[in-house]
């Protein structure tokens, strides 16, 4: 039901699944003594990763997620011509409310890769895939309050897909001490009159054309 | 041991009564939540659940009403007048705290029969179940939310959220999905404990009995 490769002008993403990333070369960039791993995960809802099981298990939950159509979530990688071209950038995916017609983008990118404008080419990506092939009525996006570097690039392609900052929803993730959030979303009627320039292109496993 | 969720609420008037599962508010509740019951559309317009068309379901959600309370994961009240209010000691709706510890957060609801509108029970239930939520259960916010259409909702709560010195979150879309399917956007507030203990609303005189 969902693609597996998805490019855009400078990415190439592919599912965040055993088949297509490697757990080693992913934890070499989540693990505890990663390159600016402190400074990445500060926003972030998860830790990192103390063993390369962990990293298994995390590549293990997004086939699952997949397979139960609950969410899907794409290792990013810059295309050629890119700096850095055919690493792991970072990941970016789409969580599934299908109860209530919409889907949360979440995403997280390596330092080297920040400043580039990659987390709006992406989003624009997944937004595409799920109005046009998935026909939900919003995609929504939060981040953690006081990520002034995520609030930035979100207002900036939010703003690009004619969708609105919602609100600061209080205590909104659990932990010690609980985390507030800012909720964003836009609208398929939104996004369907912003009519953001940007198109991607959808393969299947096989490389053909998808849908 | 105390229970976390107080028997009995009073207020100075209304009496809120936790639900344990009782064939009788099970009969008593159907009469208000049958379909055809008076006003029942109306008062049901905006909720998440649909009328009932036989008592059983009503026993049905009473009893995981009791669960989640023996869970510790919320309780829910039979609001009832006072003596000297009109319609002392009738069922004039049910009210609920629904608990995500892990987020120290508790949600409102609430449900009331079309003839006690207007008296401004609703908030004064608000007043009672935020100190449970603050002075008892040491909660560090409480949140509710209403249909961006459900305008009697809107000004009843923004009334005792300002009392409480809390906020308006902001409206939220595809927020709720209803048992027969529709999907709703939510307008959303807060009141933090801090907030609470800065208002006057904290003032309010009300007693727990276990």
């Amino acid at each position: 039901m969902f693609p597996a490769i998805i490019e855009t002008e400078r990415l190439r993403l592919e599912p965040r699944t055993p088949e297509y990333v490697d757990t080693f070369e992913v934890y070499e960039h989540c693990n505890r003594d990663a390159p600016h791993i402190d400074e990445i995960t500060e926003y972030l809802p998860w830790e990192p990763h103390s063993t390369p099981n962990e990293t298994a298990e995390f590549l293990e939950r997004g086939a699952a997620a997949r397979d139960e159509r609950e969410g899907i979530d794409y290792v990013i990688r810059p295309r050629e011509g890119e700096q850095g071209a055919g690493e792991i950038a970072g990941f970016g995916g789409l969580t599934f409310d299908w109860d209530t017609d919409s889907a949360e983008l979440g995403t997280w990118l390596r330092k080297p890769f920040w400043g580039r404008g990659y987390s709006g080419e992406r989003a624009l990506a997944l937004a595409e895939l799920a109005f046009e092939q998935l026909d939900l009525a919003v995609v929504t996006v939060t981040h953690e309050a006081g990520n002034e570097q995520s609030a930035r690039a979100i207002e900036k392609y939010i703003d690009r897909m004619g969708g609105r900052r919602e609100g600061t929803l209080r205590n909104f993730h659990a932990g010690d001490p609980p985390v507030d959030a800012v909720r964003y979303s836009v609208t398929q009627a939104e996004y369907r009159d912003a009519d953001p320039d940007q198109e991607g292109t959808f393969l299947d496993s096989d490389g053909e054309s998808w849908p | 041991m105390t229970d976390l969720f107080p028997e009995t609420v009073l207020t100075d008037r209304l009496r809120l009564e936790r639900i344990d599962t009782d064939d009788a508010d099970a009969l008593d509740l159907y009469e208000h939540w049958r379909e055809g019951a008076p006003n029942v559309e109306a008062t049901t317009e905006y909720v998440t659940w649909e009328p009932y068309d036989h008592p059983h379901g009503v026993a049905e959600t009473l009893s995981r009403t009791a669960e989640r309370t023996e869970n510790r994961e919320g309780a829910t009240y039979l609001l009832r007048p006072r003596e000297g209010d009109p319609g002392a000691g009738e069922i004039a709706g049910t009210t609920g705290l629904f608990m995500d510890w892990d987020c120290r957060v508790g949600g409102l609801g609430v449900w009331i029969r079309k003839p006690f509108w207007g008296r401004g029970y609703s908030g004064e239930r608000a007043d009672a179940v935020l100190k449970l939520a603050f002075d008892r259960l040491d909660l560090e916010l409480v949140r509710v939310s209403h249909l961006p259409e459900n305008e009697n909702s809107e000004r009843a709560i923004t009334k005792y959220v300002e009392r409480h010195g809390g906020r308006r979150a902001g409206r939220f879309r595809n927020r709720v999905d209803f048992q027969n399917g529709t999907i709703h956007d939510t307008v959303e507030y807060s009141v933090s404990q801090a907030e609470w203990r800065e208002a006057d609303g904290a003032e309010a005189e009300v007693e727990f009995r276990d």
